[in-house]
């Protein structure tokens, strides 16, 4: 089970990048280095609940820390509002077309020029996500 | 950093409770809290740090530097002036509250069973 600890580092190490980013810049090594160091003691002491535990409150602080500074960031706030409205409207082309009683051949082929247009939104989310990824591997070479 | 008079967040209040038994570093002051207030308050790195960064900029704590035999990932802390005032005013304020419950009879808290 001890393989799990650098797979949960790991994670750890990708979700920082949607923390602000000076936290990660300036902390973001030592919080990675002190995640790990508490899985590892609690693991230890209490097992798998005592990692549960740590993830626990690591998804709480995530969950309470990185959306007011995605809603602040206008480079995540842009493509995630387009995501949002663009998922939205094919949700309401899709729920109209089959309220028509169409076949289901050809639900299928509407769905690929619906969920194509998905991929705009996602693809500039993807790059935000890329960028950010590159400046925390940068800053955390630096130290 | 909330006005003199305000009580301060806990996450505030225990690391520097923490730091004023020694410099530490991250993990250290982690470990520390959860010793001081027998497990009671608990927080992550995400937490630890922002309240680190805003105690640092209020120049509440301070940076210095490490053992020489240290872990050179590791950055340690230690209690400005500044903070060890407003611990000393927290304290206080828990110390006034308390006295004035107890001169009012609301404290122990009796038990109800």
């Amino acid at each position: 089970m001890t393989g799990t600890l650098p797979l949960s580092s790991r994670i750890y190490d990708r979700l920082l990048v949607f923390y602000p980013e000076d936290l990660r810049r300036d902390y973001g090594a030592e919080m990675a280095l002190v995640f790990a160091e508490d899985l590892a003691a609690s693991r230890r002491e209490a097992g798998l609940r005592g990692a549960f535990r740590v993830w626990r409150r690591a998804l709480v602080e995530f969950f309470r820390l990185a959306p007011p500074h995605w809603a602040a960031n206008p480079a995540v706030r842009v493509p995630a509002i387009m995501l949002a409205f663009s998922a939205f409207s094919r949700g309401i082309d899709l729920a109209l077309l089959f309220a028509r009683g169409a076949q289901a051949r050809l639900h299928f082929v509407a769905l690929i020029p619906m969920l194509s247009t998905l991929a705009v939104p996602m693809a500039v989310m993807w790059s935000c996500r890329d960028r950010a990824l590159t400046e925390l591997h940068l800053t955390a070479g630096e130290r | 950093m909330p006005p003199s008079d305000q009580p301060i967040p806990p996450a505030t209040f225990w690391i520097l409770f923490a730091l004023a038994t020694g410099d530490k570093h991250g993990y250290a002051i982690m470990h520390e809290t959860q010793k001081l207030s027998d497990g009671q308050f608990q927080m992550g790195p995400a937490t630890l740090y922002t309240t680190i960064q805003r105690l640092l900029e209020s120049h509440w704590i301070e940076e210095v530097s490490g053992p020489e035999d240290g872990d050179p990932r590791r950055r340690y802390y230690r209690l400005a002036k500044r903070g060890k005032s407003a611990l000393h005013r927290e304290m206080e304020r828990m110390d006034a509250l308390v006295r004035k419950s107890k001169a009012l009879r609301l404290w122990p808290v009796e038990s109800r069973s």
